[in-house]
């Protein structure tokens, strides 16, 4: 019963979403070249920071599945999950604004952040990065310590042991977590709002539009909001789609 | 019965939480008391534009001062996203917007009384202390400028403004200004918020809020300057009641203080 009204809650706003959009709208919606444009800037942006979040995150789950357990640190790598989105913005501001803890360096190697499509990236790692940490690190924990000493003790190095054994067997709980993590990228909002602000082109993604779009014409924002939303679902049901083929 | 709840994340000992009836009581007695909380003597709703806030909290301490009784609970937003919000539902006793066009519809949609002029204000063009940029003209070699959204109020004065502006300075000069714009925010308020946390190299702000801030100011002509008119329209008793007041010498002296023109 509890269960059953938990699900109504979380499906029906997604089926009020269908009712405002109209079919109509939907293909005018689609065809919009600023639609497009923030499409284009959040799949985009969205590929980049994913990229990042693979490669460094792989070794942070790696090096902390292997190596004397620090619960502390990862319970820490949940904060970003946590935090209100709006004060991660202003956090991020803080440290790598023009006025903030690194952000005068960065602007001395020419780098200004704030405004910048590079803003929008370092966003969505900094909150996908959690997703796939802690999945990453679920899959490596759950590896079978022996057939790594295997490995080793038939002489392949560290980095081999990972990448034969340990990668293979860990993959589907990595795709898991990278799924995750790109519909948490491509559906960031507040943090990009206040640390990368919006301007169309640059750094207005998806979700930007679609609050821009709100307050013109309810319905051409829930049309947006959709084709959103048919995105996000494919990124959380990819792993099982490539787990059926 | 219980149900046994395996939180993500979490490791096992601690995700494993045994949920049983007592916990659900608890949470609904909280809905309820949430609900309970919300509902002590008459209380007048407003719904106002981000940049009237400190003026009328100013009002609404006075109002409250003067009637005991009655309390004002305000919000405030984008006077687009209020109207938004209206429009979905949400109740309000007296609706502040920074442009007639949002009233003008939820009064067409009859859910308010004709709106009226309540106050009004001029645009401001502040710059960084050490910015380059001296004189209006300047502005097209600024960098990273911030606005207000099309969609915001103050989105739409300064584009009246920039409209203006073209006439006198080209539009080449209006191409260039716009080409600048590193951002536009959602309130006259995130504008301001941009320029405090030293990002904006210059932005178009209210002239009552560039008041607050230690930046330079950069005079536009009153020519071009547009005047921007905060309209009021009361849904209520109460509402009239705090219109009212508004509207009268304390309110006007309040306004004023503030920097705002009388209507």
């Amino acid at each position: 019963m509890l269960a059953g009204l938990l699900i109504v809650l979380l499906a029906l706003p997604l089926l009020g979403l269908v009712f405002v959009a109209r079919p109509r709208a939907l293909g005018a919606v689609l065809f919009s070249p600023a639609f497009l444009e923030a499409l284009g800037l959040s799949l985009g942006t969205t590929a980049l920071s994913l990229l990042m979040v693979i490669t460094a995150g792989t070794r942070l789950a790696w090096s902390l599945a292997t190596s004397r357990p620090r619960p502390w640190l990862e319970r820490l790598l949940l904060l970003p999950i946590v935090m209100p989105p709006a004060v991660l913005g202003v956090a991020l501001l803080s440290a790598l604004g023009t006025q903030g803890i690194v952000g005068p360096f960065l602007q001395g190697l020419g780098l200004r952040l704030p405004f910048s499509t590079t803003a929008v990236v370092l966003v969505q790692v900094v909150v996908a990065t959690p997703f796939y940490v802690q999945a990453a690190l679920a899959a490596f924990r759950r590896l079978d310590p022996e057939l790594l000493l295997v490995a080793r003790s038939l002489g392949s190095t560290p980095w081999e042991s990972f990448r034969r054994v340990g990668l293979p067997l860990a993959l589907p709980g990595l795709i898991s977590g990278l799924s995750l993590a790109a519909a948490r990228a491509l559906g960031e909002f507040g943090a990009t709002l206040m640390f990368a602000g919006n301007a169309a082109g640059r750094t207005q993604t998806l979700p930007l539009l679609i609050y821009e779009a709100l307050e013109r014409d309810v319905t051409e924002a829930a049309s947006m909001a959709l084709l959103l939303l048919a995105l996000a679902t494919l990124f959380i049901l990819g792993p099982n789609i490539v787990r059926r083929l | 019965m219980s149900y046994t709840v395996h939180i993500f994340f979490l490791p096992r000992p601690l995700g494993m939480v045994d949920v049983t009836r007592r916990v659900r009581a608890l949470a609904l007695l909280g809905v309820l008391a949430a609900q309970a909380c919300s509902e002590d003597g008459p209380q007048v709703r407003v719904f106002a534009a981000a940049s009237l806030r400190e003026v009328v909290d100013d009002m609404a301490e006075d109002f409250e001062a003067a009637h005991p009784q009655w309390s004002v609970r305000a919000v405030y937003a984008g006077s687009q996203t209020l109207r938004l919000q209206a429009e979905a539902g949400a109740s309000f006793d007296l609706f502040m917007s920074a442009h007639a066009e949002h009233l003008d519809r939820l009064h067409a949609s009859g859910r308010c009384d004709p709106p009226r002029v309540m106050a009004g204000n001029r645009l401001a063009l502040v710059v960084p202390e050490g910015s380059s940029t001296e004189d209006l003209e300047g502005l097209a070699k600024a960098e990273r400028i911030v606005l207000g959204s099309r969609e915001v109020p103050l989105g739409r004065y300064t584009e009246e403004f920039l409209g203006r502006a073209a006439r006198t300075y080209g539009e080449n000069w209006a191409h260039q200004v716009r080409d600048q714009v590193a951002s536009r925010e959602r309130s006259a308020r995130l504008v301001r918020a941009k320029l405090s946390l030293g990002e904006a190299g210059a932005a178009i702000v209210y002239a009552t809020d560039a008041d607050g801030l230690s930046m330079r100011r950069i005079p536009i002509e009153d020519g071009l300057n547009p005047r921007a008119n905060y309209v009021a329209a009361s849904s209520s008793e109460l509402g009239r009641r705090f219109l009212a007041w508004v509207e009268g010498p304390k309110g006007r002296a309040r306004l004023a203080e503030r920097g705002f023109l009388p209507p």
